[in-house]
């Protein structure tokens, strides 16, 4: 038991929320078909957090926020900017820009070799959830004890942080949203200003995935966008019941993957763990697989046909 | 207040255009556009393929950017106005695959008038079941629109307009791709909404029925060709302008000719 | 400075040259297949193809390990990649076919889960003891310093031999991008040539993981030809234009990579082709910003004016801020927006104007059509004089138009 508050809880309950927290945002971007707005932002997520950390020195996590904040935001504006002034199509100036932006990030770490200060390109592709040990955490009693719970590793008051701003977000601008996804053309004749709508979807997401970044590193988390709210689209034909699935499945994946790194090699008689990040997103991808075999709503009904 | 340099008329017009242009790659694609719609007609905007109707519609209704030109509702900026238009876009422009309900979409017309912590009332949704009820769509309400034909879709569509209860609602290509049954059942809801002394402006393809189902028209190729009632504006002078002489003389003639003449030629013919 | 000189030179050793050899001619097909994959508006295909690979490597590099101690054996672990990559490519074909998904999620899907599974596996290679562990990094983000010479000559080869395939094919494949359903009228098997294309496109990924890394590959297939399009409209010269634009990136990224010890090749080839991105998204004449910028402040001057005319002539109310700004400014109205006389003739020349060219496009509505800013530009500039002579005779008297 002391073992599990120790090593398991926070990474456990960081992984569920940052799960829990993309996957719901995922929805929105499945419905609109931007998923590839998750890959793009969690890519620059990189060079924003090296290039705050050389104008700070520091990898304080609000400096890190900030960082990747701004990349993210630096990102989407790029993009549109290419889109609508170079008229180049939308998945082509998303593949111009994160990829220039990573290679940049890449290159910066390397030349500083601020790869001696805890920042490493593997760190951010693979992120390291299980080095988020919660030290004081020596039984339940910790969980009541301020001290202990001042030692609380910071990257969980964080993940909660946002999760709490996106569950917010969401249910605040519940109609504009489904109004901007479905048909912008109406919810701009509404005025619920859709493209308004779109860059706070996006900044949400980006927020998102720097919470995640640290965690589970910026390719994993682009699962954790997608694959539970696809899996999701594939089980119900209701908008609130994609959601709730989608909310199940992160849940199912993020504890399943995380125990499955912890225990598997054990059960094989290897004495040590896993990528629990990559267990987890892997067993997110096979909820998507079973889903896409299963799924009682797979096919596509909605080609706008003809009479 | 509307401005007091302005015309009676488009103070009384719930949109009245003016000078209205909108580029695209360094090309006007509606060039210097004033079109004033008059109250309580059902008016067409007709044009050939990539004469900009859609455009100018989108750009009335501040969907789309303008490079110049004014657009007034009731006298007033557009930017302040909310409540005196309904849109119905294209059927196509949506993904229908969406996962929603046909009374779902129906609702999203109430939105303006739900705060974000309230839920859908049931005043509500008596008002979206009347809508769908005024296009014969009642019993589908809890269908998914996935299922829908296309005919339905664009009843549905309407009915989402229905619910806004707006002075103008303005229809783009309506009739695209729908069976008969339904283009005369939304011509009817059409013509009960301008008995009520509402306004309609739709853009439409059909030449054939624009007499049948229009009193006002305004023809436009990028410009401006002409408006005004079909009496007046929907001439084989005009027509043959809009559309760059594609039109054969005799479509024309037939096109121009009042119902009554062409009836009596139908007639003959048998 | 003089390093950089020496390798842009090939004069920095054989194998330096060779490695930028090779770079050059997988950047030049890396831009080619690219081309098409971007005509055929699948520009993120490449993106689930290369992260796709990562569990391939992984694996391969684990069987070789455990069989024979050290892992890095580049044509077995080229091969796993491939395998990997090959599974992931069917699986995005698949989902975006049989299920409601859009390609953005199967793409989305494949890669991150593909990547993570990879990672899986990483984790287990580093509780294995086998050798050259850190050189399964170098596939990440590339790496061409220490590349062996038989490795960087197996990468040139590959490199030309899908070069030359590219070629040969490239008509059937821009029939394909250009009009898929005629194609298949002209007895192309399109469903294949697609699968040609995106196989390509895979060996291309593949075999450029050791010199740009697999999450940077992409860029290679993606900004080169976003780059070319600006300068072209005619679809071959785009990709020829592509392939030459990611020579070049390849050429300035391996050789700025030997300047310093340690400094990764991917990114600098990357930032090469963004560079070259850059500029044609600036400055070209045709498509680029600041021409597009330029043309648009013009169009939009040039229409504010002349509508301010014509509303002076008819005396209409002029509301739009720019338009009276602009009048003022050319002294043709005073600061209460009342004509000064030359605002006057201009405005009796700018009605003047649009009459003729009214009647032209009615006289003529078939010409008229094919004539661009047909009434902007002025009527002499467009017409003969004769021509505007016969039309001022037609013109009817002011009244009776209006």
């Amino acid at each position: 038991m002391n073992e599990f508050m120790m090593f398991s809880l926070v990474p456990l309950t960081i992984a569920i929320i940052i799960s829990m927290t993309c996957a719901l945002l995922g929805n929105f971007l499945v419905l609109r078909r931007q998923s590839l707005i998750g890959d793009a932002i969690s890519h620059v997520a990189l060079p924003g957090i090296v290039v705050s950390f050389l104008i700070t020195g520091t990898l304080a996590s609000l400096a890190m926020m900030l960082g990747a904040g701004v990349a993210a935001l630096v990102t989407v504006a790029l993009i549109e900017l290419i889109r609508r002034l170079g008229r180049v199509e939308g998945t082509a100036a998303m593949g111009v820009v994160f990829t220039s932006l990573f290679a940049v990030g890449v290159l910066l770490l390397e030349w500083h070799g601020a790869a001696g200060v805890h920042l490493d390109v593997e760190h951010a592709l693979y992120g390291n959830l299980e080095s988020l040990i919660w030290f004081e955490g020596v039984g339940l009693g910790a969980l009541f004890d301020p001290v202990a719970l001042a030692d609380l590793p910071p990257q969980l008051g964080r993940a909660a942080w946002v999760g709490l701003v996106v569950v917010i977000f969401v249910v605040i601008m519940r109609r504009p949203l489904v109004l901007a996804s479905f048909d912008p053309d109406f919810a701009a004749s509404m005025r619920t200003r859709p493209a308004l709508v779109d860059l706070m979807l996006v900044t949400l997401v980006a927020v998102a995935a720097i919470a995640a970044f640290e965690a589970v590193g910026s390719i994993i988390v682009i699962a954790m966008f997608i694959c539970p709210a696809a899996a999701a689209r594939l089980m119900t034909n209701r908008l609130g019941v994609q959601i709730v699935w989608s909310q199940v499945f992160a849940l199912l994946a993020a504890v399943g993957g995380y125990l499955l790194a912890g225990e598997a090699p054990r059960w094989l008689g290897f004495d040590t763990s896993l990528s629990a990040a990559g267990m987890i997103a892997s067993l997110a991808g096979l909820i998507l697989l079973a889903a896409c075999l299963f799924g009682p709503c797979r096919a596509r009904t909605g080609a706008a046909h003809q009479d | 207040m509307p401005d007091s340099r302005l015309g009676k008329e488009v103070i009384a017009s719930p949109l009245a255009i003016q000078g209205l242009t909108v580029s695209y790659d360094h090309r006007p694609v509606v060039h210097s556009v004033d079109f004033v719609t008059p109250p309580g007609s059902m008016s067409a905007i007709i044009g050939p393929n990539g004469a900009g109707k859609s455009t100018l519609l989108k750009a009335a209704l501040g969907i789309t950017r303008r490079l110049s030109g004014e657009v007034r509702v009731f006298g007033r900026p557009l930017d302040q106005e909310t409540r005196h238009l309904a849109f119905v876009p294209q059927r196509s422009s949506v993904d229908w695959d969406f996962p929603a309900r046909v009374i779902d979409v129906v609702g999203m017309g109430l939105y303006r008038d739900l705060r974000w912590w309230q839920f859908g009332s049931r005043q509500l949704r008596l008002r979206a079941m009347e809508s769908l009820a005024r296009v014969g769509m009642e019993g589908f309400a809890d269908r998914q629109i996935g299922q829908l034909s296309g005919g339905q879709q664009q009843r549905v569509f309407l009915a989402r307009a229905l619910v806004q209860e707006a002075d103008l609602t303005i229809l783009d290509e309506p009739f695209a791709g729908v069976d008969a049954a339904t283009e005369a059942a939304i011509i009817q809801v059409l013509k009960s909404l301008r008995d009520e002394g509402r306004t309609l402006l739709c853009v439409h393809h059909d030449l054939a029925t624009v007499r049948d189902y229009f009193d006002h028209v305004l023809l436009m190729n990028v410009r401006r060709i002409a408006a005004g009632s079909v009496d007046e504006a929907f001439s084989e002078e005009n027509l043959q302008a809009t559309y760059g002489g594609r039109l054969s003389p005799v479509q024309l003639a037939r096109l121009t000719e009042s119902p009554n003449g062409r009836r009596q030629e139908e007639e003959r013919r048998w | 400075m003089e390093t950089w000189w020496r390798a842009l030179t090939f004069t920095l050793g054989y194998n330096t040259s060779l490695v930028t050899v090779g770079a050059m001619l997988l950047a030049a097909a890396a831009g080619m297949v690219g081309s098409f994959v971007l005509l055929r508006k699948r520009a993120l295909v490449s993106d689930a193809i290369s992260h796709a690979t990562l569990p391939g490597l992984a694996l391969a590099f684990l069987v070789m390990g455990l069989w024979q101690g050290d892992g890095r054996v580049l044509p077995v672990l080229l091969a796993g990649a491939a395998g990997s990559a090959a599974l992931g490519l069917w699986l995005v074909q698949r989902i975006g076919e049989r299920t409601r998904l859009g390609e953005d999620a199967a793409i989305g899907a494949v890669l991150s889960t593909f990547f993570a599974f990879g990672v899986v596996l990483i984790t287990v290679i580093q509780t294995l003891s086998v050798r050259g562990q850190s050189g399964l990094t170098s596939y990440l983000v590339g790496a061409t310093a220490g590349m062996l010479y038989s490795e960087a000559l197996l990468i040139a080869a590959c490199a030309l031999g899908l070069l030359l395939a590219l070629m040969v094919w490239r008509r059937d494949f821009l029939l394909l991008c250009f009009d898929p359903a005629f194609a298949r009228t002209q007895g192309f098997n399109t469903g294949r040539l697609d699968l040609l294309l995106l196989l390509l496109l895979m060996a291309v990924v593949v075999i450029g993981l050791k010199v740009t890394g697999l999450i940077l590959i992409v860029a290679l297939t993606i900004i080169p030809p976003v780059a070319a399009r600006f300068w072209t409209d005619q679809p071959m010269r785009m990709v020829a234009l592509a392939a030459l634009l990611g020579a070049l990136a390849g050429y300035l990224g391996v050789t700025l990579s030997s300047v310093r010890e340690g400094l990764p090749t991917g990114p600098l080839i990357v930032l090469s082709a963004f560079g070259l991105f850059l500029i044609s998204f600036l400055f070209s004449p045709r498509r680029g910003v600041l021409a597009s910028l330029l043309a648009y402040q013009r169009l939009r001057r040039r229409v504010h004016l002349r509508q301010g005319l014509l509303a002076l002539e008819r005396d209409e109310p002029i509301f739009d801020g720019l338009t009276l700004k602009l009048l003022r400014r050319r002294g043709l109205v005073r600061r209460d927006g009342v004509a000064t006389p030359a605002g006057e003739a201009a405005a009796r020349d700018a009605e003047h104007e649009e009459r003729l060219w009214a009647l032209y496009r009615r006289r003529y509505p078939d010409d008229a059509l094919h004539r661009e800013h047909a009434g902007l530009t002025p009527i002499g500039q467009v017409l003969s004089v004769d021509a505007i002579m016969a039309l001022e005779a037609e013109l009817p008297p002011a009244e009776v138009t209006r």
